[in-house]
């Protein structure tokens, strides 16, 4: 009698035991492995150091070993296209280059600096020079940004075009620095005299003149472009729509306080990759940077 | 009852002894008022002081705003802003020039900040008021806030661009922090 009542209870002990069991071997499985490539903007080194906790962070939110691959900017597009990273981080430019070509999905649009989402170009030469106006720009010699760089090229070689000056005509010489930090170079090449005038991304001049590398009396602006939208996290067009919601809600809650482990040390996210956090745009947003890749005839709208 | 000598003696005494207190009393009435005039005119002094202080350190930064140069006098203001982190009137001038610039929303984010710090310059009364570039920023971008947030509530940017609006809305009502 007392056997027979108990046999049900422990039947179900069992089941609840077995249960049990099961769920912890799921969760200590291996988790799935989804690379996100992040173009360098000025060397790898610093891409790892900015990006590692973002992507540890991401890794703790969505539930999915992320794995951060650095990619120089030129190489992007070929490693994108050979599946190297289900997940992008790039410039405005890269990213209407991935739409076009590989219908790359928009996920969120970085903010950082001023302007928040979006920033511009500004066509500098060093005050005192005697160079106060864009149109005396010609005949001298200038210095653009890396030459894929929204803000570093091509929205000041769109302005220069807009406003009358054919850079391949009208300067005297132009030049891209070589090398990693060609946005510093830029700046630092006006101030001691290398060049009469460059390119200069407006976050730059800001977070320079920010850490006192320089002054803001060091530079007339001659000229500033449009605001575009800067970095962007995309993903690719097969990637699991399930996943592709759960980062993009992962960074637009991104907060300050926000922390993630790397080596032992709890690191503050955003603080570590330098930005204020993430915003959802449209694609209709990057239009603009569209409207200048056009006029200034680059891909994927070259015409020839 | 009888009074003798002593009991007459005590009573002068005593009568000596309120009229001197009520006088006491009285000599110390004014010293009060002159100590609240006093503190009417420190504070007036250090308000002066502020603005005269404020106009001197933010002065590259009007001038480059007065010369329509906007860019330069974020820049400027950067400078300024390391030296005088969390100032408020840094946030109220940066919002101004982000305002001049076509960027509301991005200003008024930081006329939040600014009058989140200090008061004054919502306040209609204070010299440093910036209510009606507020108030102008409030009537034209409120309704486009309301209709963006409820076509994507999802969206944290929209949210935040709605309730500082809604911030500044309450503050220029009366509403306090």
């Amino acid at each position: 009698m007392t056997r027979t009542f108990l046999r049900f209870p422990l039947l179900l002990l069992s089941l609840v035991f077995l249960l049990t069991t099961m769920t912890a071997c799921k969760e200590k499985g291996p988790r799935q492995v989804v690379k996100i490539g992040y173009m360098n903007c000025n060397n790898e080194q610093e891409t790892k150091h900015r990006f590692l906790p973002l992507t540890r962070y991401l890794s703790d939110k969505v539930g999915v070993e992320f794995v951060m691959v650095p990619v120089d900017t030129h190489d992007f597009e070929k490693r994108f296209q050979a599946g190297e990273f289900a997940f992008t981080h790039t410039n405005s430019y890269l990213y209407i280059l991935l739409r076009e070509r590989y219908q790359l999905q928009l996920l969120a649009s970085e903010k950082r600096g001023n302007f928040g989402s979006r920033s511009g170009g500004a066509i500098i030469a060093r005050k005192g020079s005697g160079i106060t106006e864009l149109s005396q720009i010609k005949g001298k010699r200038f210095a653009f940004g890396p030459m894929l760089a929204p803000t570093g090229y091509l929205a000041e070689y769109d302005l220069m075009l807009r406003s009358g000056i054919d850079p391949e005509k009208d300067l005297g010489t132009y030049t891209i620095p070589s090398g990693s930090f060609k946005h510093e170079k830029l700046i630092y090449g006006v101030l001691f005299g290398q060049y009469d005038v460059s390119a200069a991304t407006l976050l730059d001049l800001e977070t320079m003149t920010k850490e006192g590398k320089i002054s803001a009396d060091d530079f007339t602006i001659l000229a500033q472009t449009p605001l575009i939208p800067y970095c962007t996290f995309g993903a690719a067009a097969k990637t699991d729509p399930s996943l592709v919601a759960k980062v993009r809600k992962a960074l637009l809650e991104l907060k300050p306080m926000d922390t993630a482990e790397v080596d032992g040390e709890n690191l503050k996210v955003l603080k570590a990759a330098w930005i204020d956090g993430y915003e959802e745009l449209t694609d209709k947003d990057y239009d603009p940077v569209r409207e200048m890749a056009k006029r200034v005839n680059m891909p994927p709208y070259q015409k020839f | 009852m009888k009074l003798d000598r002593f009991d007459t003696t005590l009573a002068v005494l005593l009568a000596l002894s309120v009229t001197g207190g009520g006088y006491l009393a009285l000599a110390a009435l004014p010293a009060k008022v002159t100590a609240i005039e006093t503190r009417n005119m420190e504070k007036e002094l250090a308000t002066q002081a502020r603005l005269t202080l404020l106009d001197k350190l933010y002065a590259p930064v009007t001038a480059s705003v007065q010369e329509g140069n906007l860019q330069e006098a974020l820049l400027k203001l950067e400078e300024v802003n390391t030296r005088y982190p969390g100032e408020a009137h840094g946030y109220i001038l940066k919002g101004e020039i982000l305002d001049r610039m076509g960027l509301p929303d991005q200003a008024a984010t930081n006329f939040v900040q600014g009058i989140k710090l200090n008061g004054d310059y919502i306040d209609r009364r204070s010299p440093v008021t910036r209510r009606d570039i507020i108030r102008k920023i409030v009537d034209t971008r409120l309704d486009a806030a309301v209709a963006a947030y409820r076509s994507a509530p999802g969206n944290p940017t929209l949210k935040e661009s709605l309730a500082n609006l809604n911030y500044l809305k309450s503050r220029l009502a009366g509403g306090c922090e």
